[in-house]
């Protein structure tokens, strides 16, 4: 009887934490004092869960709290980064990445061979490997896999492939790959869904419908898809290293609220839940019976402001006529009216990290350079306000999804900016509205957008802010920041590259078309029962080799 | 007679007509389409012009128009631009869940509504009735959403007395079935708990203070039989009337339930497709929705005119 009142009292005071949780959501900033402790516990990146010496059975089904439901599974014509979750199980690539995000050889058996002038790639891949439907993986199913992402109508792979202009199979287990021009992004983009290699016979007997029944190499194999609901894989018993897989089943469930993954992951419905909010992160790190993983996102999320998106994203550039967007000066007051620091502890517990440029100090990539922050100074923002001849408060509307989290985000910068002179006005809609409003340059002041993040910097950086390009959302152009990360992409040398990423980060914070924020973590919650669970930089969960402890 | 449900059944053809009209283009004035829904933020103009391509959004809106309105004749819905799959196929596994979920929760708002009006009237100015007035408060002020995260807290996750989300079909077990949608069942029937207990206590209190009650009463007739037989029979026609005006607000409470407790039904699929865009299948639902709510009303409209036969076609009679 004691016991079941004990439980009761549990149960109310947990209950009472959800008030709680919903009334605090107003006053995000003001919760300062429980937030320091996170930040101190959370400062190291967690990304795996070995097995080590643990024993493990054998069996079982792994069930899976997956944020959102991803597209086609379909490596080709995927636009949803969530596929890649399910594709880690179900479809391996040429190349991986690791826990310091370098690109490491999955399905190629080594590192490619790059001729002196960068335009041929050559790399072998593995021997003795099937597909699921024990057909053989060589060199021609590569070719076949390149050539429909290069030419498929709707391929959703083309733009990121670069300028290759021949992939062949030079021998049974060899592939040969031309470019026109030199393109150092792309081993790393044979580590994402480019580098997912079909099965040729499914593409024969499928064609565009390859997603209803797709077959790859992998540990698993999907079985059964119930659109916004779940989708269930079953180990492939043609897999090269089925001995090391051990759940019987993976079962993702979409569950889309942040909240109700985590609710679900302590009742133990589920036993991984991705995507967790900083707010459900810190109560799974005090469950005993949970684990959290939390590793550092090669994206970045920031404000983007209209320079001269005024005809949409594609058509020729035109000046908007507003102070800000004229005059580099009144950017940089709002830069420097940022405390980023303060903003990540008060709005995220400190899980997240401030962030200033495209690289993530994590990556090889990072600099000196890459890593200045324009320091925080509302002084200076009001008197370069001053210079700048407008009268203060300066008004600036910024559009922004409309997300509990994103708007508590956006009430903290406010009332941050509001001593450097500024007076911020919040418009929340909802994302694909947003989403479609910086594409056409109907976003007004300015926007908060980000961007999940590619291994390679050029990923994080080119599309945004060479001029024309394709989701250069500011209209910003910039001929220096052009011709050095032309240069950067045509060059190998990791030291040169780095150098010329950290010159045009720096040019950017001095132009400032985007005003850098935060950087999130990619915070999972796994239940101990279970190991071998890891995240990396690209944010992908990867449970091929996990497995339930024996108890 | 005859030519009264022709001419009804006219009408709402036309209804009909002109709501996919509507619905259609509804859906395309909606901020974004599919294409980049679906792109998220790796839209870029190449990909966006392909898969628009691919969806054959790209063509003259009237022959999509024509395209939908030809599909469905056909008796086929198309595929989802999202995920690819028949959304014939996602009617038939949705249209069940969200069926199963309303009649349990109509049974458990049925039978709780009415057992606590009849309590609060027999009890009226004592504490179980003040208890029920309390509920009755309760139910008809907490929104769904909250009444669920809080059910979830603390019956599935401190309690751990069931589970958290999840369907399994009645075809494939009912006692699994019943058992992972008891408690959605439960919150999504609040509401009309409430609304029916509150309704049920006036409407009793009515019926006992009635004549033929006292009349009961003076012929001795066991104050059992007089509860049963003559006061809650007679007072049962408000909880019909409330169970018919709430079916519409039953389907949108369905929309919230079904996404916190991750049920695959109607009303999810009808949230997630209007946020990725999914034009073909907004469409279908809301043409269901419609479909239903013309053929209710057609229904009604001649049934009332059967019962009373001085409703009819303008000046016939």
């Amino acid at each position: 009887m004691q016991k079941s009142a004990i439980k009761i009292l549990t149960a109310v005071a947990a209950a009472s934490m959800v008030l709680g949780f919903s009334a605090g959501c107003g006053s995000a900033v003001q919760n300062n004092a429980t937030n320091s402790d996170a930040q101190k516990s959370v400062s190291k990146e967690v990304t795996g869960i070995a097995i080590g010496n643990q024993k493990i059975k054998n069996g079982g089904t792994l069930t899976i709290g997956l944020s959102s439901d991803p597209d086609k599974l379909d490596p080709t014509l995927s636009s949803s980064l969530y596929s890649r979750y399910v594709f880690q199980n179900t479809c391996e690539k040429l190349y991986d990445i690791n826990s310091k995000d370098e690109t490491v050889p999955l399905l190629a058996s080594g590192k490619p061979k790059i001729s002196s002038d960068g335009l041929t790639y050559s790399f072998n891949v593995r021997k003795g490997v099937k597909f699921g439907d024990g057909t053989a993986f060589n060199a021609a199913a590569v070719v076949k896999t390149l050539e429909r992402d290069l030419t498929n109508k709707a391929s959703a792979r083309k733009t990121e492939l670069g300028p290759i202009t021949k992939v062949s199979a030079t021998g049974e287990y060899s592939v040969q790959i031309d470019l026109s021009k030199p393109y150092a992004p792309l081993t790393a983009v044979l580590a994402d869904r480019a580098g997912m290699i079909m099965s040729p016979k499914a593409l024969d007997s499928l064609g565009d419908n390859f997603a209803s029944a797709p077959v790859c190499v992998g540990a698993y194999k999907v079985v059964q898809r119930v659109p916004s609901t779940s989708i269930t894989l079953e180990k492939d018993p043609n897999y090269y290293d089925a001995k090391d897989v051990h759940f019987d089943k993976i079962e993702y469930k979409i569950i889309t609220d942040a909240s109700i993954r985590a609710q679900n992951l302590k009742s133990g419905d589920i036993q991984v839940a991705d995507s967790l909010t900083p707010q459900d992160a810190s109560s799974v790190k005090g469950n005993s019976a949970l684990s959290l993983m939390s590793v550092l996102s090669l994206g970045n999320q920031g404000i983007y402001i209209n320079l001269a998106n005024a005809k949409g994203v594609g058509q020729p550039t035109q000046q908007i006529d507003s102070p800000i967007a004229k005059n580099a000066k009144i950017r940089e007051a709002l830069d420097m009216s940022i405390n980023r620091t303060q903003l990540v502890n008060s709005v995220f517990g400190g899980m997240y990290e401030s962030a200033c440029s495209f690289i993530s100090p994590e990556s090889p990539y990072a600099s000196k350079a890459s890593n200045t922050c324009v320091k925080y100074d509302p002084a200076k923002a009001k008197k370069l306000l001053k210079e700048a001849g407008v009268t203060t408060p300066y008004k600036i509307k910024v559009q922004v999804t409309n997300t509990s989290l994103n708007e508590q985000l956006m009430q903290a910068i406010q009332s941050q900016v509001k001593a450097g002179g500024f007076d911020l006005e919040i418009d929340p809609v909802e994302y694909t509205t947003l989403l479609s409003n910086v594409d056409q340059g109907t976003y007004g002041d300015a926007a908060q957008l980000g961007w999940s993040g590619r291994i390679d910097p050029d990923g994080n950086v080119t599309s945004f802010f060479k001029t024309g390009a394709a989701m250069n959302y500011a209209g910003y152009s910039n001929k220096t920041v052009d011709s050095l990360l032309t240069e950067a992409a045509s060059t190998n040398d990791l030291t040169k590259r780095s150098k010329l990423y950290g010159e045009a980060s720096q040019q950017l914070r001095e132009d400032d078309p985007y005003i850098y924020l935060y950087r999130m973590r990619y915070l999972t919650g796994v239940s101990k029962k279970i190991a071998g669970v890891y995240v990396y930089g690209d944010g992908v969960l990867r449970v091929s080799h996990a497995a339930f402890l024996a108890k | 007679m005859l030519k009264y449900m022709v001419t009804r059944l006219w009408q709402s053809a036309i209804a009909i007509v002109v709501s996919s009209i509507l619905v259609f283009l509804v859906a395309r004035m909606l901020p974004g389409d599919p294409a980049l829904a679906l792109a998220g933020e790796e839209a870029t103009p190449e990909r966006l012009a392909a898969a628009r391509a691919q969806m054959g959004l790209d063509q003259p809106l009237w022959i999509q128009y024509v395209r939908f309105i030809g599909r469905c004749l056909h008796g086929n819905f198309g595929v989802s631009l999202r995920t690819g799959s028949s959304v014939n196929g996602m009617l038939a596994t949705t249209i069940p869940v969200t069926l199963e979920l309303s009649f349990m929760a109509i049974v458990l708002a049925v039978v709780f509504g009415i057992l606590l009006g009849v309590i609060a009237q027999r009890y009226d100015a004592h504490w179980p009735s003040w208890i029920v007035d309390g509920i009755s408060v309760a139910g008809l002020s907490i929104p769904n959403f909250w009444l669920g995260m809080l059910a979830i807290q603390v019956l599935c996750v401190s309690l751990r007395l069931f589970p958290a989300s999840g369907y399994v079909s009645p075809f494939v077990n009912v006692g699994q079935s019943i058992y992972h949608l008891i408690l959605p069942a439960s919150v999504l029937a609040f509401q009309l708990v409430a609304a029916i207990a509150r309704q049920m206590k006036t409407s009793m209190k009515k019926t006992m203070a009635s004549d033929y009650i006292t009349t009961a009463r003076a012929k001795s007739i066991s104050p059992a039989r007089i509860l049963f037989s003559y006061g809650i029979r007679n007072s049962l026609g408000v909880v019909v009337t409330i169970v018919g005006l709430q079916l519409g607000s039953l389907l949108a409470g369905a929309v919230v339930t079904e996404s916190i407790f991750g049920l695959p039904g109607f009303g999810k699929m009808i949230l997630d497709s209007v946020f990725s865009r999914d034009y073909p299948v907004i469409q279908i639902v809301v043409l269901i929705i419609t479909v239903a709510y013309i053929l209710i009303n057609f229904v009604v409209d001649v049934l009332y005119s059967y019962l009373d036969p001085r409703i009819a076609v303008g000046g016939q009679q």
